[in-house]
């Protein structure tokens, strides 16, 4: 008889690591059971899990660790609610349940002899760090990169191990903002948007990505749009409450597109033909 | 000359309860105290209450092959003495749970409408197709032989053939019957090996002779008169243009809250609905053991869209009813080339303000853009 | 299409004169089931000619009351039965609601046909067409036709009714030329039976009706005085009170929530129960409650502006309540 796969079952993952990005964000770094499971996982950069804490619920957290990494996946995740909390609750070596790998991903091929320009909010960077990673390790095939990444106070970069890094590279070029001036601060200060437009990046040959809170990206849309940027060239990764991640329980619908399978990437012109407003 | 195979009436008890000797036969059983009718087994069947494959049932079969709650599967956390601040958990294979159902009987659904057997595919398209299946949906549903009678009675709710049905509609019935009076006669009779099966082990109910033209007559007279009373009932819609108008008039916010104003947005029209599909997932834990639950939602209610940062991209009542009949006419359309309503009319049966879809529908469409 | 009844041109003409002070008037329109009406949302003045009223409305429209008297910044104006001045009443002392939003708009009643009592009585088929005249109910399903006694099939409430003629609320009133006529009947007479049951009995008799309860919340949604709606601790996922699973404990568990939010705050319109899919007798535990409540306190929702229900409010010593006898 023929055995159809559920999808629904959660693979069970034990915490290797817990990294503590800002006061209200973790990162975990977890590996599945299954060593041969784990040794054959395969993601994208932009792709999904719904992690479990059994008896709490499950969520969607973006792997963020890069794909070409073996040993474990990366999750980072913010605490707003019953699940989240639990997570925040657990230790190094306790078991959680993994459904991935779900959703689409960044088209980082389409994006190939282009500059990108990448725009990140608090943990927005969540979703472009994969994809950082996955194009920087393949450098020679990208032209200029360049990473705008806004929060509301210095302590509210997550990421801060990467960012250091990425300081120091000459292969990407980085811009820190922060709300609102305070001491000891010597970055750029202001809203990414504001920001965005002083910097006034060329469209010329550029995809811009954009992730973070849904009011960021909509005055960021806005401020690319002023620049000339096309709707094919702006992607972003969307968020809807979601359970299946599958395309079967209906709740991740923005029209007639569910963000768990068509999503969470979108361009703006998929999203510019959906009737339902989307942020 | 062709012939006509069919059961008499005055022997349907009889070949219902063989049948339920080797299956789980499930039909429209009406309740006697308030009258209500709902698919439930055969073994109810009592003095209490009595079949009835005339009338409508109130709630749709789709709780047969997609309950209201199922397990998916169970779980329970164990401590390890050496580790004692760890916890180590094991889940209950659900592959286990779903390979019981495979096991079990097969059911049968008799006196299914024509209109549910249109939601079946409903169904189908969403759990049994696409990359990633519901194992839970479709062991249920193979297990299923749907054994439809044509509806020689139409409702004033009835609105199939507007959506792309009609009361003989077979296509996706297993076993397609049309009640002349005395007899049941087999109308449309699918390739399934099992429904063969199921045929030959009953095949001392069936009767086979020629049939004569005056029958042949009477069984046309049937169908057109049924479908004639039933398009009646609503104007046809075509399915492309019903979407691309939906589509257009999606941002008249005015419009939608003047027509949605009545509704007190409950899930009466989705849970008696037989395509809406949502569902919600939950675990529950008591002491160190506990499960993972799947459950009917709906799209209505505030809650369905509530994101943890207190976000609701669906806040308004007419958000959500907007996208329910986007969702039926206009999204799955979209998706698979099927609308989501087959025009059964239970929800205008329900509804507790008077909601009428087809109405809604037509106020959309005559809206002038 | 029904004539116009004297009551019913009475009733526009008066709305005619009130609207341009109201955003918008809620009152009942024809429906294409037969014997049901519909809520009608009056916002342009030729709309007053949809308008009907007669004895099958029996919708309460002050459920209407609370949302949109939040959403909508104008005046509203209500057409009600006298009994449905209840709730508006008890939204009003539990300041859920601003007497000055609204304008109930009471007209006299003559009694209201309950749809599910006459469902019951052909057997559950399926009406196709129906007609009212005399006092006699005409019903045509597929292959049957009924003729029925009207008197036999108003709702219960309409038999224990003593506001018919005269609303203990109102802005408007508008007198009734047809009276309430049928055989009155003792208040919580039809408790009686119930109440001489066993505790057993009684627990497996709510066992079997919620068990069919499929949580589609209609009851609660419909309910003028649920206005918790959309923070209902039934669905709420912070706290986590209640699974989400639809069966028969969920089921009870979501119904002794309601009882006991809606314990001596229930105006008895019936509306829940109306509106049950389940056909689940909740009406009846609502009285039960109700009638306890009077018998404690000596309150009866629904009737007084000014007075708190008395599980809203606490008092150091309850005349009722022999605190030492419980011990
Ligand atoms: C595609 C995608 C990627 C995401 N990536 C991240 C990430 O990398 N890091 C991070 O911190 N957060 C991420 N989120 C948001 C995260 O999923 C929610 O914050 C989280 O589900 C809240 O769960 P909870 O149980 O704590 O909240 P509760 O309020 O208790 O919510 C109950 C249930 O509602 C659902 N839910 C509630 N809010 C959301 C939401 N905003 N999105 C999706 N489901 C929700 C969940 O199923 C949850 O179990 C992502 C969301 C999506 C859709
Ligand atoms: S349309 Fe009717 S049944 Fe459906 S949610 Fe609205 S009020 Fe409830
Ligand atoms: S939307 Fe209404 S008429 Fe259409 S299939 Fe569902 S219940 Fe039937
Ligand atoms: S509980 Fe039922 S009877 Fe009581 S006020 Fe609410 S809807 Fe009316
Ligand atoms: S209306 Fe009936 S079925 Fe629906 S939640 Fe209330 S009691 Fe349950
Ligand atoms: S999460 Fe279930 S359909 Fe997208």
């Amino acid at each position: 008889m023929e055995v159809i796969k559920n999808h629904l079952l959660p693979k069970i993952a034990t915490i290797k690591k817990i990294i503590r990005e800002t006061p209200n964000i973790i990162s975990l770094q977890v590996a599945l059971d299954d060593i041969e499971a784990m040794r054959n996982f395969i993601f994208e950069p932009g792709q999904v899990a719904q992690i479990s804490v059994f008896g709490f619920g499950e969520s969607t957290f973006v792997i963020n660790s890069t794909p070409s990494n073996k040993d474990y996946l990366q999750f980072s995740v913010m605490k707003s609610g019953v699940n989240t909390t639990a997570i925040h609750n657990l230790s190094e070596g306790e078991k959680v349940g993994i459904r991935a790998p779900l959703g689409n991903w960044f088209p980082y091929k389409d994006m190939e002899g282009k500059n990108i320009l990448f725009i990140g909010g608090g943990i927005g960077l969540a979703p472009l760090r994969p994809l950082i990673f996955h194009i920087l390790e393949n450098k020679e095939k990208y032209m200029k990169l360049t990473l705008l990444y806004a929060a509301k106070s210095p302590d509210d970069f997550c990421f801060k191990y990467d960012i250091d890094e990425w300081e120091k590279s000459k292969d990407i070029q980085l811009i820190q903002t922060i709300d609102n001036a305070c001491y000891g601060w010597d970055k750029e200060v202001g809203l990414c948007p504001n920001v965005l437009e002083k910097m006034y990046p060329s469209s010329q040959n550029t995809i811009a990505v954009i992730c973070g809170p849904p009011i960021m990206i909509k005055y960021t849309l806005e401020v690319l749009k002023k620049l000339d940027f096309e709707d094919d060239n702006i992607y972003t990764t969307l968020e809807r409450r979601m359970k299946c991640g599958i395309g079967k329980c209906g709740r991740c619908n923005i029209g007639e597109k569910f963000v768990c399978v068509d999503g969470p990437v979108f361009s703006l012109r998929e999203l510019s033909n959906i009737s339902e407003t989307f942020i | 000359m062709k012939t006509l195979t069919y059961i008499k009436k005055e022997n349907l008890n009889t070949f219902l309860e063989k049948l339920n000797k080797n299956y789980d036969v499930f039909l429209p059983v009406q309740n006697k105290a308030d009258g209500t009718i709902n698919f439930e087994s055969l073994d109810i069947v009592n003095d209490n209450n009595v079949i009835n494959l005339k009338e409508k049932t109130r709630k749709s079969p789709k709780s047969l092959f997609f309950p209201p709650s199922e397990n998916l599967f169970e779980f329970e956390y164990k401590k390890d003495i050496k580790k004692p601040d760890i916890m180590e958990i094991k889940l209950l294979e659900s592959e286990k749970m779903i390979s019981d159902e495979t096991n079990s009987r097969k059911k049968v659904i008799f006196g299914i409408k024509p209109c549910d057997t249109m939601a079946v595919k409903c169904l189908d398209l969403v759990f049994g197709e696409g990359e990633k299946k519901d194992p839970y949906y479709i062991m249920k549903r193979k297990n299923t032989i749907l054994i439809s009678i044509g509806c020689s009675n139409v409702f004033p709710d009835c609105f199939c053939t507007s959506v792309g049905g009609n009361p003989f509609y077979f296509d996706y019935s297993d076993l397609g019957l049309i009640d002349m009076g005395q007899n049941l006669v087999i109308f449309k009779l699918s390739e399934r090996d099992d429904l063969r099966k199921l045929l030959d082990e009953c095949n001392e109910f069936f009767e086979e002779r020629e049939i004569n033209s005056d029958e042949e007559i009477e069984i046309k007279k049937i169908i057109s008169e049924s479908e004639k009373k039933c398009s009646s009932n609503w104007e046809s819609v075509n399915a492309e243009d019903i979407a691309l108008d939906m589509e257009r008039k999606f941002s008249e916010e005015e419009m939608w809250k003047n027509i949605t104003r009545k509704c007190i947005s409950c899930a009466a029209c989705t849970y008696v609905c037989p395509t809406c599909v949502c569902f919600n997932i939950g675990d529950e834990q008591t002491g160190m053991k506990g499960e993972r639950y799947k459950c009917w939602d709906f799209c209505t209610n505030y809650y369905y869209t509530l994101e943890a940062s207190g976000h609701n991209p669906r806040e308004k009542i007419y958000q959500r009813y907007r996208n329910k009949i986007n969702c039926k006419y206009n999204y799955f359309y979209k998706r698979n080339k099927n609308l989501y309503c087959v025009g059964c009319g239970r929800c205008i049966d329900v509804c507790p303000v008077g909601m009428d879809i087809r109405e809604i529908v037509k106020h959309v469409r005559s809206l002038q853009k | 299409m029904q004539q116009e009844n004297s009551v019913e041109k009475k009733l526009k003409e008066r709305i005619r004169d009130v609207f341009d002070d109201l955003e918008l008037v809620i009152g009942y329109c024809q429906s294409k089931i037969p014997l049901k009406v519909n809520p009608l949302f009056i916002q342009r003045k030729e709309e007053i000619d949809d308008l009907i009223f007669d004895n099958l409305c029996i919708n309460n429209l002050a459920t209407y009351s609370y949302f949109l008297s939040n959403e909508l910044k104008g005046k509203i104006g209500i057409v009600l039965k006298p009994c449905d001045t209840r709730s508006i009443t008890q939204l009003i002392s539990e300041e859920l609601l601003n007497k000055d939003r609204v304008k109930s708009i009471v007209v006299g009643c003559a009694g209201i046909l309950d749809y599910k009592k006459i469902v019951k009585e052909i057997g559950g088929l399926k009406i196709i067409s129906a007609d009212i005249k005399d006092e006699h109910i005409r019903i045509d399903t597929i292959d049957e036709n009924f003729t029925l006694e009207a008197k036999n099939f108003y709702a219960d409430k309409c038999y224990t009714c003593n506001i018919y003629d005269n609303p203990p609320y109102y802005d408007e009133f508008i007198e009734n030329d047809s009276k309430l006529n049928i055989e009155p009947r003792k208040e919580y007479e039809d408790l009686d039976e119930f109440e001489k049951l066993s505790l057993e009995e009684i627990n497996s008799f709510w066992d079997l009706q919620f068990s069919n309860c499929i949580r589609c919340y209609a009851c609660r949604n419909i309910c003028p005085l649920e206005v918790c709606r959309d923070k209902c601790i039934a669905q709420l996922d912070v706290p986590h009170w209640q699974s989400q699973k639809i069966n028969s404990a969920e089921g009870k568990f979501f119904q002794l929530i309601r009882a006991f939010h809606l314990a001596g705050r229930c105006t008895e319109c019936g509306e829940c129960e109306r509106v049950c899919p389940a056909n689940i007798q909740l009406l009846k535990l609502m009285k039960k409650i109700n009638k306890d409540v009077l018998k404690l306190f000596n309150y009866r929702p629904g009737f007084n502006l000014d007075e708190k229900p008395p599980l809203l409010t606490f008092k150091n010593v309850e005349k009722n309540i022999k605190e030492e006898e419980l011990i």
